[in-house]
């Protein structure tokens, strides 16, 4: 009797129970919506009541479960991998600064994840548990170019953030691609001295290195928001007009097959404004979105076919509150993980270029051919300083030591020292990383050709932080 | 009496403890005058004594699984013949109901297959028996035989002006068969590329198409190509020998109806350039190399997407139209569609250097690629029914052949011939060592650089401290078992540490692969026989060449009776029976690197550390000028062919 009992006790009171079938994970905000004006992004997108909220089947009519209880306001839901866990950012007072948390599904258990300074946002889980996010919060517009720009930490449990991240650009929302990849948003600053182009989607790895450009804008003038990977290889992403304080925009997406050859719009026959759009895990879409469309203060879930290119009926409109972002309560696959090469313990990492003299900007009358490299470091927000110079190979070929963990740019220069081509630091390399590139603004998503650069059989050239000046701003 | 009895084995303990104590001194010092070593430390007996390949993995009887190799379908469309090389057997299935209806016996491996026009006659390869088996389709009975080059894997048959011909891939003597059907015959053995491993013929029989896996032998620091060689069946003459840059791998090879294209599947490699990273297809991706038969133009299209890979692409089929191939991808378990209209399209409005840049374009697939369709483990060959309607595809690693409607892309059905053979340890161990998905984007296996265990013949430049800098020749994995260290620097104590976190970190740019398939893939791998011998008679006994070259391979003096050190003879570092000492050596080569063994090294050309010497000759004729590999600056060139003709026995 006793043995049975064990046994029936074993197989389900020691089992911890599973997520609930079918049930979401909402972030709700009030109707009234006015921001202030030294609010901060998180502020405009979750004004003061917004709250985190599990929701069972049958939706509107099921059992709500306030997750952020307690929290003045909350959102950007993550589930984690095992459907057991939900992390949100999410702040204690009108004042506070927003951090992430976590909160266990089965007993409830409310638990700060950051308490970082300026903020924490983005939450996004690595598969080995760490938790990923962006830091500071930006404020509204970006109406202080002095603001630090956000950057993407990580933050194993029980140890202190880690910077992933040290562009001159700011980077505010991402997500963990399949490959086990960071794809983030990056924004140009006030400051950048690229600041005429828009934001981009670029990936790193999960130790930081490899910043790669994903995918380019078409309007430098708009914002990104919310990248979010589809179960069908889509990536989908939120673009709004630049200085648009409501959060979400129009849906669009590019495919994993051509990211830069690819974007198009999520939805061609809805016109409305769209705060979020998830990925279910049959393939479904989980998308919030204003019902009717240009209703702006109302905003309704809805579940769309991945095939669909409109909006049909709201799956749950409620009058009480704005819908603004779903996520299904579900186990999904894990991403890869990856073995980091990085070694702390450096400060300086490798770049080799194939071919400085390989690039798709079309120029007329063709290019002279660079003899060398000016290396440029953002040191601080906005000062750029040019590091030293590199030999270029006659194949176009260049090997550099270069300081790790700043943002780097490089200036390639004829016989005479002209500027032939410049790239704004925007770059970095992350200690120990040994990294490559094709060209200079190479043609993108390019694998190279198979030949053995002639750099790698001459001494490196080394560039360091120290004795820089101000970069010479001659060119052609 | 008890206190007798502790007394007694405490001496004899501490007398034990003793002598090892002062041992090690004495084998340490040993083994440092053997080897002329003076700093070395960590050896045992073992690495010289005791050692027995009988005991290795590679030497026990293993299971034998209904792995299915070639495959062709009859002309009436009506049955399906399979080659099934583990077994030793050629299985005839029903196309229609898909059920097996006989299975005969056909010794040597039957490998590769073909039909006559009227389907009177099924051709076998035989991969290890060196010969092409003719059998009767009514009775399925062998009722010819011949021998042909070394290991035969794959046969086309024409019909040509003079006679029926059929043309041999022989994949370990590097040429090809050209055979006389009636009376069966060879004409004639032109040389192909490294690995001839697919056959094709054009409608009119005038010209074969052979696809060769390796790359020809060329310097380490220059572009590595494999050929398309071209002959012509009537005379059994070479007529050109197309080079792939920077391609290798090809093991399928289809015409196209109503184009004059010859289509290839192929590996891109990538291996010059320093593996900082493998994103962007930097080490390799698959392509399709598109021949133009008429004027010999050969363009390389992608078959990868920007940010998934679809690794190992093998065999190919077309459909009777011109208009689809389908080409399997053994690494990624998908065979990809490719529509041919589509791509002749982009070709057409293409410029010259877009085609030659085609190749590169990792987001360009899209183009002329409709479709994915997922299979089981390791699609390797592919057969249409004579309609096209029906697809086979060769789950080589479940033991299966899916059948799949061309038209909607479903999947019909499969022949079952086995279990899969998820019960053995060695199988489960080769689909991890076939399985793409650990690597970053899937973008290679194993058996990219490793294909069937052996070698792809390149060095690669492996990611250090440094870029550059670290340029290895790929080393066989075949009767690796036992030979540990691992790694050119000898530093990897087991498979399990090289395969598992090494190959993480340097290669798939992944978590290591996951410990219960690690122990798999290392049982696989120490399952894996040495390369066959390339130059032993029948009968075993050594030519009067291989003789004396043994005697040079284990002379401890010159002719002219002056001894060599230990540590310069042959058979010091190279010791048999696994031709391996298993320390390192400064060989003059620029550093101390550990010592391969020499079971079947007559195929694993290039040699040395960074694959600089080409042949074995070239190891001693260029690269010993010091006599640090051996002294051998006493030998004439009779000495060293004897030397080189034993080498290639063991």
């Amino acid at each position: 009797m006793i043995a049975a009992g064990l046994v029936l006790l074993a197989a389900t009171g020691c089992r911890k129970p599973g997520p609930p079938v079918g049930a979401l994970i909402l972030t709700q905000s009030p109707f009234s919506s006015a921001a202030n004006a030294d609010s901060d992004i998180l502020d405009s997108r979750y004004p003061a009541g917004s709250r985190v909220v599990l929701m069972e089947v049958p939706l509107g009519s099921g059992r709500v479960q306030v997750l952020s209880e307690g929290l003045t306001a909350a959102g950007d839901p993550v589930v984690s991998y095992d459907g057991r866990r939900v992390f949100f950012t999410g702040k204690t007072s009108v004042t506070a600064e927003w951090q992430i948390y976590q909160e266990v599904l089965a007993d409830g258990r409310l638990q700060q994840l950051t308490s970082i300074p300026g903020g924490a946002m983005s939450p996004a889980l690595l598969p080995n548990g760490s938790l990923v996010f962006a830091s500071p919060v930006p404020k509204i517009g970006g109406t202080n170019p002095d603001q630090p720009l956000s950057q993407l930490y990580v933050q194993t449990p029980g140890s202190p953030p880690h910077q992933l991240t040290f562009s001159s650009h700011g980077i505010t929302a991402q997500t963990i691609l399949d490959d086990g990849r960071i794809l983030f948003v990056s924004t140009p600053s006030l400051k950048s001295v690229n600041s005429t182009s828009g934001p981009a989607l670029f990936t790193i790895n999960n130790d930081g290195t490899e910043i790669t450009a994903f995918a380019s804008p078409e309007s430098p003038d708009s914002i990104i928001q919310q990248p979010r990977l589809l179960t069908d290889g889509r990536i989908v992403f939120l673009v709004s007009k630049s200085g648009s304080v409501s959060p979400g925009g129009a849906a669009e997406l590019v495919h994993m097959a051509r990211p830069f050859q690819s974007r198009a719009p999520l939805f061609p026959g809805f016109t409305g404004r769209v705060s979020s759009v998830q990925p279910a895990s049959n393939g479904d879409l989980l998308v919030c979105a204003e019902s009717p469309p240009g209703a702006e203060s109302s905003l309704a879930l809805f579940r769309a076919g991945s095939t669909a290119t409109t909006l049909d009926a709201p799956l749950l409109a409620d009058p009480a509150w704005n819908n603004c972002e779903a996520v299904e309560v579900a186990t999904h696959p894990s991403p890869m993980g990856r073995i980091s090469g990085m070694n702390p313990t450096k400060s300086t990492g490798k770049i080799l270029c194939l071919n400085a003299n390989f690039s798709s900007d079309p120029v007329a009358g063709g290019m002279p051919v660079a003899t060398h490299i000016r290396v440029l470091a953002e040191t601080s927000p906005g000062t750029i300083c040019a590091l030293g110079e590199v030999p270029v190979q006659t194949d176009g070929s260049f090997l550099a030591e270069v300081p790790a963990d700043v943002p780097l740019g490089f200036e390639s220069l004829d016989e005479n020292g002209r500027v032939l081509r410049r790239q704004a630091p925007m770059l970095w390399v992350r200690p120990a990383e040994n990294r490559s590139c094709i060209g200079c603004h190479e043609p993108r998503n390019r694998a190279p050709h198979n030949h053995r650069p002639l750099a790698v059989s001459v001494p490196i050239t080394s560039v360091a932080l120290k004795n820089t000046g101000p970069a010479p701003t001659k060119s052609n | 009496m008890k206190k007798r009895l502790l007394l007694i084995l405490l001496i004899l303990s501490c007398s034990a403890g003793i002598a090892l104590w002062l041992g090690q001194y004495y084998w340490i010092d040993h083994m440092r005058r053997m080897s002329g070593q003076k700093t070395l430390t960590s050896v045992t007996c073992y690495n010289c004594h005791l050692v027995s390949t009988s005991r290795l993995r590679w030497a026990q009887p293993r299971p034998h699984h209904d792995a299915p190799a070639g495959l062709v379908v009859s002309p009436n469309g009506l049955k399906i013949y399979i080659a099934l090389d583990d077994r030793d057997e050629v299985a005839e299935a029903d196309t229609a109901s898909r059920q097996i209806l006989r299975r005969v016996t056909v010794p040597g491996r039957p490998f590769g297959l073909a039909l006559d026009t009227a389907g009177k006659n099924l051709f076998v390869t035989c991969r290890d028996g060196d010969r092409l088996a003719v059998l009767d389709t009514k009775t399925l009975q062998e009722t010819g035989s011949i021998a042909v080059g070394m290991a035969p894997v794959a046969v086309a048959f024409c019909r040509t002006a003079a006679g029926d011909r059929l043309v041999v891939a022989n994949s370990m003597s590097d040429d090809i068969s050209v055979l006389s059907v009636s009376p069966l015959q060879e004409l004639g053995r032109p040389s192909a590329g490294r690995e001839p491993f697919a056959v094709a013929v054009t409608s009119d029989g005038t010209r074969a198409f052979v696809a060769n896996r390796m790359v020809r032998l060329v310097s380490v620091k220059t572009i590595p190509a494999s050929e398309i060689t071209e002959i012509n069946p009537m005379t059994a003459r070479t007529v050109h020998r197309e080079a792939l840059d920077s391609a290798h791998l090809s093991e399928g090879i289809s015409a196209v109806p109503a184009r004059s294209w010859m289509l290839t599947p192929l590996v891109k490699v990538r291996n010059l350039v320093p593996i900082t990273q493998v994103a962007n297809g930097w080490v390799m991706s698959s392509g399709l190399a598109v021949t133009d038969t008429k004027t010999g133009d050969v363009i390389q299209m992608p078959l990868d997407e920007a940010n998934n890979y679809f690794a190992d692409p093998s065999g190919i089929a077309v459909d009777p139209s011109g208009q689809r191939a389908f080409v399997a991808s053994g690494g990624g378990d998908v065979v990809t569609v490719v529509d041919l209209d589509r791509l002749a399209a982009w070709l057409e409005k293409a410029d010259s250097a877009a085609r030659q840049e085609a190749i590169y374009d990792m987001s360009l697939s899209p183009e002329y690629v409709t479709a994915r369709i997922p299979t089981e483990r390791n699609p390797k060959q592919l057969a249409l029914s004579p309609d096209g309607g029906t697809l086979f595809v060769a789950e080589r690693l479940q033991d299966s052949i899916l059948a799949v409607d061309t038209k909607s892309l479903a999947v019909q059905g499969r022949i079952v011939l086995g279990d899969g053979g998820l019960n053995d340890p060695i199988r489960r161990g080769e689909r991890v060592f076939t399985r793409a998905a650990y690597t970053f984007q899937h973008q290679f296996s194993c058996r990219s650089c490793h294909p069937d265990g052996h070698v792809d013949g390149l060095s690669y430049d492996f990611d250090t401290t440094g870029i550059g800098d670290n340029l290895l020749d790929n080393r066989s994995l075949m009767g690796v078992a036992g030979t540990e260290p691992f790694k050119w620097n000898g530093r990897n104590p087991s498979l399990e540490v090289q395969c598992g976190p090494r190959f993480a970190k340097v290669l798939m740019r992944t978590d290591p692969i996951p410990q219960k398939e690690l122990v798999d893939l290392t049982t696989f791998i120490k399952s894996l026989p040495p390369q066959r011998v390339m130059a032993r008679s029948a009968d075993g006994k050594l030519t009067p060449s291989q003789a004396r070259g043994k005697a040079i391979f284990f002379a401890t003096s010159t002719p002219t009776g002056k001894e060599i050190p230990h540590e310069r003879r042959c058979a010091t570092c190279h010791r048999p029976p696994l031709y391996s000492a298993r320390l390192s050596f400064d060989v003059g080569t620029g550093g101390t690197f550990d010592t391969p063994h020499l079971l079947g090294v007559a195929d694993t050309a290039p040699y040395l550390h960074d694959g600089r010497a080409l042949s074995l000759e070239e190891i001693w004729t260029t690269y010993n000028t010091n006599d640090l590999h051996g002294v051998t600056s006493y030998m004439n060139k009779i000495q060293l062919n004897d030397l080189v003709d034993y080498l290639k026995t063991l």
